[in-house]
């Protein structure tokens, strides 16, 4: 009807989550995956994992630590954040997510008590002073070591890490819920939104598991486990196939099938976003990981590998961003789009990112190096402890070569 | 039509154009008080954008009546240049808080900091809000924002303060068309319902779900949802590039 329309006075909302979110969008999705990861070995017994089982669930616990500092920074008034805890509102899908975000870590915490009980009353036995002190509360002051307790500890461990994989999905899945309810913005009001946002959690934590094993394990010939990352590779690889196939149902079915108000969406990212969305997120970030991972004669040259791990990793970063920032660059009622370039300072700005990687990275180096995660200075498991042990190395022995 | 005259020659008649134009309107409000007691009243507005000239009066008067900081608005008055068959025109949509009957803000709230008042108003307490943003996100209307005094949403209140003293909202008291008409939906002799049951009224994103206690008459398509239009000032003020425009 009309052929051409120019908006000349008018206001918008423009970015109100920014930086801070996508952030902790993608820590809480790392802390997922790397806790799935170690269930792995804790619940489903699988012991081709066990040398980064302890890793990942210190990843999952210090990631956790990190990620909702991104939320109260955020707030326009971050000193009445606990009132979230007794203000509870049941329709919002935020004030679930506080209860979550408060119980998921406490949960972790416990299962690394046990499962690094044993190792922690070992190290009370032959420290000395403070540090003998200091061991024993961490052993949860139980510093007998027998088969019988190894064999609670493991019990209780699985217990946890158990009641654990349904939390880890709930604290991540609400994230993406939390954007999925949100009808007036046409990217993110998609039922697949919490499904997306799990799956590619899986691809950031994964990759970033292996960038870990990469740097912190070594085989029993001090090597790097180059079977083990392989298959973290494979596991990366059925990630990305994932997320693939859920950003081609969320797309087609959008552009395709739903209201008017998608083809924005649609304009915006294959159209005024192409390079980041469609280029670097769909492309380096995903197909050239895939392709890499997928044909070996490609995974067997290690810089490429470790290279497109990493671009895995930026590449969900890339994905959190052009969500939640993207979803917020199409205007609700205005016309056009909108541009964002964060500050360099303050809580919407790069530090602010720098500072909670910063945060993330220090706590991970003070949880490595007091936590006994190398799955040689100790066992958990449940036969006499010498014996466990020599299995485990025939057992690694066997899979290296 | 038949209200707006009746409030024009009240004017001249007692040459006191402010409180005439209150006492106009507003005697069919205390009227809707009183009728509709059981339920108590149900406050909506209608927007005659067929009077609307686009003066801005109503967002001067809003941002100075609720001391609004710099740069933020409850109310604004978009503006559009449309050319149909090669006829350019002005279209101009004033646009506030729908206080609608199912908010989608009121939902999302973790705090329930927002909430809506069993006269339709939905209101936030700044003293319990924590800044989150969720309910902007939520609104399909960009009528809320973070107000950078408090530092928790703000938004249209219907001025609630004056309602509850007799008096009109500001934004309507002030317009110098009489395009805004305020009043009680659940009176049928209140201005509004009278309104609303002679002429065809529209909503704005009627697709939303939720429900607009704010009608239109005489709302373009066009406009009723995203518009789709080139940008020639982003709301920061600066110059947009062309590319941007659909």
């Amino acid at each position: 009807m009309n052929d051409q329309i120019v908006e000349l006075i008018q206001t918008g909302s423009q970015v109100h989550w920014g930086v801070a979110i996508p952030q902790y969008f993608f820590l809480t999705g790392i802390s997922a995956a790397a806790f799935l990861l170690s269930t792995l070995t804790y619940v489903f017994g699988d012991k081709r994992y066990e040398s980064i089982a302890g890793l990942s669930l210190i990843v999952a616990f210090t990631v956790l630590v990190a990620a909702p500092l991104n939320l109260i920074a955020d707030l326009g008034q971050p000193g009445r954040f606990y009132s979230l805890l007794y203000h509870f509102h049941g329709t919002s899908p935020m004030s679930w997510g506080v209860f979550l975000l408060s119980s998921y870590p406490l949960l972790i915490a416990l299962e690394m008590a046990f499962v690094f009980r044993a190792r922690f009353a070992r190290r009370s036995q032959t420290a000395s002073g403070l540090l003998k002190g200091f061991y024993r509360l961490l052993a949860l002051g139980s510093v007998e070591v027998t088969p019988d307790t190894e064999a609670r500890d493991h019990r209780i461990g699985k217990i946890l890490g158990t009641i654990g994989i349904p939390t880890a999905l709930a604290v991540h899945g609400y994230t993406g819920y939390i954007l999925g309810v949100v009808r007036a913005r046409a990217m993110w009001h998609t039922s697949l939104m919490p499904l997306i946002f799990l799956i590619s959690a899986m691809v950031s934590g994964v990759a970033l598991m292996i960038l870990l094993s990469w740097i912190m394990v070594r085989n029993d010939r001090g090597k790097v486990d180059w079977s083990l990352m392989d298959r973290l590779g494979i596991l990366l690889a059925w990630s990305i196939v994932g997320d693939l196939i859920l950003r081609l149902l969320w797309y087609t079915i959008g552009l395709s099938y739903s209201s008017a108000s998608f083809q924005e969406v649609g304009n915006f990212i294959f159209g005024h976003h192409f390079m980041e969305a469609v280029v670097l997120e769909l492309g380096l970030g995903l197909l050239l990981p895939l392709v890499v991972m997928t044909v070996p004669a490609l995974r067997r040259i290690r810089p490429l590998f470790i290279l497109t791990v990493i671009l895995a990793i930026f590449g969900v970063m890339l994905f959190r961003w052009d969500t939640v920032i993207g979803g917020q660059l199409i205007p609700k009622i205005g016309a056009g789009f909108y541009e964002y370039i964060p500050s360099f300072w303050g809580r919407t700005g790069v530090m602010h990112i720098i500072g909670n990687w910063g945060f993330w990275i220090l706590f991970f180096i003070l949880f490595t190096s007091f936590l006994p995660w190398k799955k040689t200075s100790g066992k958990n498991g449940r036969a006499n402890q010498d014996k466990t042990h020599t299995d485990s190395i025939l057992e690694r022995k066997g899979a290296v070569s | 039509m038949g209200n707006e005259r009746r409030n024009f020659m009240k004017v001249l008649g007692a040459g006191l154009a402010v409180t005439a134009l209150s006492a106009g309107t507003a005697g069919a409000t205390s009227a809707g008080k009183k009728s509709a007691q059981k339920d108590g009243p149900r406050w909506g507005m209608v927007v005659d954008l067929r009077l609307c000239i686009g003066c801005q009066a109503c967002t001067v008067a809003c941002s100075t009546e609720n001391q609004i900081p710099l740069g933020h608005f409850r109310t604004i008055v978009s503006s559009y240049e449309v050319t149909s068959g090669g006829r350019p025109r002005r279209y101009t949509l004033p646009r506030l808080c729908n206080h609608c009957a199912k908010p989608a803000c009121v939902t999302v709230c973790p705090t329930q900091a927002t909430r809506q008042r069993s006269d339709g108003a939905v209101v936030v307490d700044n003293t319990v809000c924590i800044g989150c943003g969720y309910c902007i996100q939520a609104c399909p209307y960009d009528a809320r924002f973070i107000n950078p005094l408090t530092k928790t949403a703000d938004k249209c209140t219907f001025c609630l303060h004056r309602i509850e003293a007799g008096l009109l909202p500001a934004c309507v008291e002030t317009c110098v068309s009489g395009a805004r008409t305020f009043g009680d939906l659940n009176d049928p002799r209140s201005a509004v319902s009278r309104l609303l049951a002679t002429v065809p009224t529209q909503v704005l994103k009627k697709d939303m779900g939720t429900a607009p206690r704010v009608f239109y008459i005489g709302l373009d398509e066009d406009f009723s949802g995203r518009v789709e239009g080139r940008q020639v000032l982003n709301p920061a003020g600066q110059a947009e590039h062309q590319e941007d425009s659909i």
